[in-house]
C-alpha cells in the first residue's frame, strides 16, 4: 500500500493497447501450441469455466464535497462520474485452460458492463499466457499477460512492484482484482542452490489509482500525467532469488523500473508545474518468512533508490526511501485466524516541505481477523490499516456466504477516515462505501 | 444373499474356533493401531488418487469437491508431504495446496491462489480445523498418530460383515475428545470404524470405511465417510484412479510445483 499520487490516465485507458500486445504474444504462442495439438490432438484438453457476477456499491457520504468546496479540493475536471455509486457493474469472466504436450495456455477474460464509471462496456483480458519448460525442466517460461505476486506482506508490498489496482481494491471488487496483470516474460530457473525468477515487462505498467471517475481524490492542481515512453529501455525488470532454509523461505529482490505512482512533477524553468510523471526507481530488498510459534512470521525490507534524485536535492522528484515490515499470523482457534503487521517508510535526506504532507517517517499498522463458520461456507473478514503518523485509517469489512458451490453472496464495507485530506486514507474519506456482490460460478 | 450367508457362516465358524481355542495372549493394541495407521496413511512409498468429496448438511444440501491428492512418505509413520490440486468447485479450480507433515511439531502448509499468483503459508498449529469445509479435519486426512493416545484392547467382534479388533484409545494429553473406539478390519488391517466421544459420552464424530478394495496391490479404503452427529453433517470421500509407488520425486512438493502443478501426476 504505497502512497499514491494521481494519474489522469487510468489503467483501463491503456488496456486496449496492452491487450492487443498481449493478444499478439498469446496468439503466437497459441499457434505454437496448436501445432503440437495437430500433432497429437487427443492429448490436447480445453476447459472453459468462469462466473457471472453483479455488484453494487454505494458511497456512504451523501454527496461528496464538490470541487471548490471549503474543506477539500478535488480535481475538478475529473469529477464526472456517478456520484452515488462506487460500484455498479455486471461482469462475465471466462477462463480457459489448454493443456498440450509441449506446454499450457491459460486465459482469463472479463466482459464488463460498468455503469459506475464513464467507460461503459469493455473487454478486459486479465490473463493470456503460455507456459512451457525447457532444458530438462530446469527453465520454466511464461509469456504473455499474467499476474505476478511475490514478497511476504499481507496486503502490504515492498518488493512486489507488479501493478496493483487500488480502484478495485477500494470499491469492493473481488480480491483477485487487486492484482493487475502485466504483459511480461517470466522465467524461472531451477536446479540451482537458489530458485531464480526473472520478470521482464517490456512496457511499464503503473498502478491503477483513483482518477476521480468513480473515486474522489486530492490533487493540488489539474495537471496531466505522462508515462515513460515505450522504449525498450523503459521496460521493467524484476528479479527474485529464493530458497528454503530451515523452514524459512529466504529471498532477495532487485527491481529496475519506475515508481508505480506518478509522484514526480514536471516543471517549466519558471517552476510552473506542467504535469506528473513516473520517475526512475531501483529497489533492492530481502525477505524471510516461515513458521514461528505455531503461526507464520515474516520480515521484509527494501531500499527504494530514487535514481533521478539520489541525494534528495530535487524537490520535484521523490527522495529515496527505506521500507520495512514485520508480520505475524496464526490460527488462534479453529477456523479463526488473526494477524498483525508493522510497516515503516523512512524518507532519506528528508527536508520539511510545508506544501507536502509527507513526513520523514510513515508507520502503518494492520490487523486481520478472519472467522469461518458453518463448515467454512461463511467467512467474516475484517482488515484494518491504521497509520499513527498520517493519522488515518482504512477498515475493510467483508462477509462471504457460499450458498451453494455455484452461488456466492458477498457484502462488505470500505471505511476510510483521516483528518488530512492529503494522506492516503484521509483523501478517501468521501469514498467510504458499502457493497454487495452476487456471483454464479460455472 | 448367498454372500451374506457365507460371510455369516464364516463368522460363526471363526467365532466357534475362537471359543474353542485355548486362551490366547491378547493382541498388542499399540501394535495393532500402529499397523492400521501405516496401512491407512502410509501405503507404499507414495500414492496418488482422484478424490470426489461430497459434504451433506442437515437439510440434505450437498457440496462437492473434486481434487487430486499426491502423497510421498519419508519416514514410515513420520514425515510425509502432500500435494492437492483442485478441479472443483469451479471458483477454486487450479488452486493448489501443499502440506509437509511433521509428527513432532507443527505441519507446514501452503495454498496457491492462481488468480493472484499468490503463495500463502497457512498457520498450521490447529490440526482440528476443517479440511476444505468438510467433516474431515486436517488431522483426519493424514491420520491421528497412534503415539498420541493410550490404547486398550477391548474385544474382537464382527462389525458390518468384517471380523474386527476393537480398541479403545484415550488421548495422552488433553484433547478435543475423551475417548476413541476403533474397529480394525482383521482381513485388511485397515480401520473400519472410529467413534470419537467427549467426556460425557456424547458422539463427536464417526469415521467409517465403507468400501475396502485392493488397489495397485495395497488394501485401500476407497470410500470413507466422516459424520458429525451433533450437526447432522457428513462428508463422503471416494478415491479413484489410485496409484502407489510411482517414484514421485520430492521436488514436486515445492513452491515451484505449487505454482505449476505437475500434470503427469494430476492427470485429467
Amino acid at each position: 500500500m504505497n502512497k499514491p499520487n494521481h494519474s489522469s490516465s487510468s489503467w483501463e485507458g491503456g488496456s486496449a493497447v496492452r491487450g492487443a500486445l498481449s493478444l499478439g504474444v498469446a496468439g503466437i504462442a497459441f499457434a505454437a501450441l496448436a501445432t503440437s495439438f495437430t500433432a497429437d490432438v487427443a492429448t490436447a484438453q480445453v476447459e472453459i469455466h468462469g462466473f457471472v457476477e453483479g455488484g453494487t456499491g454505494v458511497r456512504l457520504v451523501d454527496q461528496p464535497d464538490v470541487p471548490g468546496g471549503a474543506d477539500r479540493s478535488y480535481l475538478p475536471a475529473a469529477w464526472s462520474g456517478t456520484k452515488d455509486f462506487t460500484l455498479r457493474e455486471t461482469r462475465v469472466q471466462l477462463k480457459g485452460d489448454l493443456y498440450g504436450d509441449v506446454g499450457e495456455a491459460h486465459f482469463v477474460t472479463d466482459l464488463l458492463a460498468d455503469q459506475a464509471a464513464g467507460s461503459g462496456s469493455e473487454i478486459v483480458i486479465r490473463e493470456g499466457y503460455v507456459k512451457f519448460n525447457a532444458f530438462q525442466d530446469k527453465l520454466e517460461a511464461r509469456v504473455g499477460r499474467q499476474p505476478t505476486t511475490w514478497g511476504t506482506g499481507d496486503l502490504l508490498f515492498i518488493n512486489d512492484l507488479f501493478p496493483k489496482d487500488y480502484v478495485s481494491f477500494f470499491t469492493g471488487r473481488d480480491d483477485q482484482y487487486l492484482k493487475g496483470p502485466s504483459d511480461a516474460i517470466r522465467l524461472g530457473v531451477f536446479g540451482l542452490p537458489v530458485a531464480v525468477d526473472v520478470v521482464y515487462t517490456p512496457e511499464f505498467t503503473p498502478d491503477n489509482l483513483p482518477t476521480g471517475e468513480r473515486l474522489v481524490f486530492w490533487a493540488p492542481a489539474l495537471v496531466p500525467v505522462s508515462r515513460p515512453s515505450q522504449d525498450l529501455e523503459n521496460g521493467e525488470l524484476a528479479v527474485r532469488v529464493s530458497r528454503y532454509l530451515g523452514g524459512f523461505n529466504l529471498a532477495g529482490y532487485v527491481y529496475r523500473g519506475f515508481w508505480k505512482q506518478p509522484n514526480a512533477m514536471m516543471v517549466t524553468v519558471e517552476g510552473v508545474p506542467t504535469g506528473f510523471y513516473h520517475p526512475e526507481l531501483r529497489v533492492y530488498g530481502a525477505s524471510a518468512r516461515g513458521g514461528f510459534q505455531g503461526g507464520v512470521a515474516w520480515v521484509e525490507g527494501g531500499y527504494y533508490d530514487s535514481s533521478e534524485d539520489p541525494d534528495g536535492i530535487l524537490p520535484t522528484v521523490p527522495n529515496s526511501e527505506l521500507r520495512a515490515m514485520a508480520g505475524y499470523e496464526r490460527q488462534w482457534w479453529s477456523d479463526f485466524t488473526g494477524g498483525a503487521q508493522v510497516y515503516w517508510e523512512g524518507v532519506q535526506d528528508f527536508v520539511e516541505n510545508p506544501m507536502d504532507p509527507k513526513e520523514e517517517n510513515r508507520v502503518l499498522l494492520t490487523l486481520r481477523l478472519m472467522q469461518m463458520l458453518k463448515y467454512q461456507t461463511v467467512k467474516l473478514n475484517a482488515f484494518t490499516f491504521y497509520s499513527p503518523t498520517d493519522e488515518d485509517a482504512y477498515v475493510r469489512l467483508g462477509v462471504t456466504y457460499d450458498y451453494t458451490d455455484q452461488l456466492q453472496l458477498n457484502v462488505g464495507a470500505n471505511l476510510f477516515s483521516g483528518s488530512d485530506n492529503r494522506t492516503l486514507f484521509g483523501m478517501n474519506e468521501d469514498n467510504s462505501n458499502v457493497f454487495g456482490r452476487v456471483r454464479f460460478s460455472f | 444373499m448367498r454372500k451374506i450367508l457365507a460371510t455369516t457362516l464364516t463368522a460363526f465358524a471363526l467365532g466357534a474356533l475362537l471359543q474353542t481355542a485355548p486362551a490366547q495372549a491378547q493382541p498388542d493394541p499399540e501394535a495393532l493401531m500402529k499397523d492400521a495407521h501405516l496401512k491407512m496413511y502410509y501405503a507404499g512409498d507414495d500414492g496418488t488418487a482422484r478424490v470426489q468429496m461430497t459434504i451433506t448438511d442437515k437439510k440434505g444440501k450437498t457440496r462437492e469437491r473434486d481434487f487430486v491428492i499426491i502423497r510421498k512418505d519419508f519416514v514410515e509413520g513420520g514425515e510425509q508431504k502432500y500435494f492437492v490440486y483442485f478441479f472443483e468447485p469451479n471458483d477454486v479450480r487450479r488452486t493448489t495446496f501443499m502440506a509437509w507433515k511433521n509428527p513432532d511439531g507443527d505441519d507446514s502448509r501452503w495454498i496457491y491462489v492462481p488468480a493472484l499468483d499468490l503463495v500463502k503459508p497457512l498457520s498450521a498449529n490447529d490440526k482440528k480445523s476443517s479440511f476444505v469445509g468438510s467433516d474431515f479435519a486436517y488431522e483426519d486426512v493424514s491420520g491421528r498418530h497412534w503415539s498420541e493416545d493410550s490404547h486398550t484392547f477391548v474385544r474382537e467382534e464382527e462389525k458390518d460383515g468384517h471380523q474386527t479388533y476393537v480398541i479403545e484409545s484415550t488421548p495422552k494429553e488433553k484433547d478435543y475428545f475423551a475417548k476413541k473406539t476403533t474397529w480394525i478390519d482383521k482381513a485388511s488391517g485397515l480401520i473400519l470404524r472410529e467413534e470419537y466421544v467427549d467426556d460425557k459420552g456424547a458422539e463427536l464424530k464417526v469415521f467409517e470405511s465403507l468400501e475396502i478394495k485392493d488397489a495397485a496391490g495395497y488394501p485401500t479404503a476407497t470410500k470413507r465417510r466422516m459424520t458429525t452427529p451433533r450437526k447432522d453433517n457428513n462428508t463422503l470421500i471416494v478415491f479413484d484412479q489410485i496409484t502407489y509407488d510411482q517414484g514421485i520425486p520430492e521436488e514436486i512438493f515445492s513452491e515451484r510445483y505449487l505454482k505449476s502443478p505437475p500434470r503427469e501426476y494430476i492427470g485429467q
